[in-house]
């Protein structure tokens, strides 16, 4: 565990880097997020949870630009994050960046911003 | 394509789909759609089998002048569980819009750590396609559809 007190990801199908800039934490997922991602996605958001739950962060980034696939059982464990920081708080804003030239990752996030719109954002940019 | 029912076949197959749908349509979406649904029918095959095989086939067949690209997933399960995704089916195919019932589904979901159970439903919503079940004894058939414009020869 490094200084965010998040595990950095480094299986051979997937990853997550976790990075500080400022107050907002920034999470980059690569690879496949599959089945075999969904233990390492559920225990780096429950890291993040915590660190955002301490106050060091005030914002969460996702960036899942360099992600391949994203599967129901994965989009699952943020929708639970996503509850619980609504729910038990902190209730920080969490911006995902999607690749603007790839039309299936704001289609699988349109959802959670349907399930939070006061706290989801989905940003399109370059990959 | 027929295998053994395992958690490491998954992505393999749902790649395979993704290239097989990149040679046939001309938009790369469609081709990620059919992906999403074939990783998704593919989890579901592997979640809910229980026995030594399971299939799915990717076909383009012609319907009234208009290709149509199917998937169909094959897997034979047992009486409890083909009653509960039955229930499911009936509800998420009878649905008249698929977003609202994901919506649902996933609003019913949240606060659970466990479980997903969003993944049909996605299908639906997310992949905009056609659906159909049949249960035959203990196999159950989910087949999946949209109309694609394949590339001119």
């Amino acid at each position: 565990m490094d200084m965010l007190s998040i595990d950095e990801v480094n299986v051979e199908s997937f990853q997550i880097k976790a990075a500080a800039e400022g107050e907002r934490l920034n999470l980059r997922l690569s690879g496949t997020g599959d089945m075999v991602a969904v233990a390492h996605l559920k225990r780096c958001l429950e890291q993040a949870r915590a660190s955002l739950k301490s106050r060091i962060f005030t914002q969460l980034l996702v960036d899942i630009r360099a992600l391949y696939l994203l599967n129901s059982s994965c989009i699952k464990t943020m929708v639970h994050f996503i509850y619980l920081n609504l729910e038990e708080g902190p209730g920080v804003p969490i911006e995902f960046v999607v690749d603007e030239k790839v039309t299936w990752q704001p289609r699988a996030l349109a959802a959670l911003k349907r399930l939070a719109p006061k706290h989801v954002t989905i940003t399109s940019k370059a990959g | 394509m027929r295998c053994f029912p395992g958690e490491r076949m998954v992505t393999a197959v749902s790649n395979l789909v993704l290239e097989f749908c990149r040679l046939l349509v001309t938009d790369p979406d469609v081709a990620d759609r059919f992906h999403m649904a074939a990783q998704e029918l593919v989890e579901n095959l592997v979640k809910y089998s229980s026995g030594e095989q399971v299939s799915l086939t990717a076909e383009v067949i012609s319907e009234g002048g208009d290709a149509v690209l199917q998937l169909v997933a094959k897997n034979h399960s047992t009486e409890e569980q083909l009653q509960a995704v039955e229930r499911k089916l009936r509800e998420l195919t009878s649905a008249s819009d698929p977003v609202e019932f994901y919506d649902r589904l996933i609003r019913e979901a949240a606060p659970y750590a466990e479980g997903s159970g969003l993944g049909l439903a996605r299908i639906r919503a997310e992949g905009e396609f056609d659906m159909d079940y049949t249960i035959d004894g203990t196999e159950l058939t989910i087949s999946v559809r949209a109309s694609v414009h394949p590339p001119k020869a």
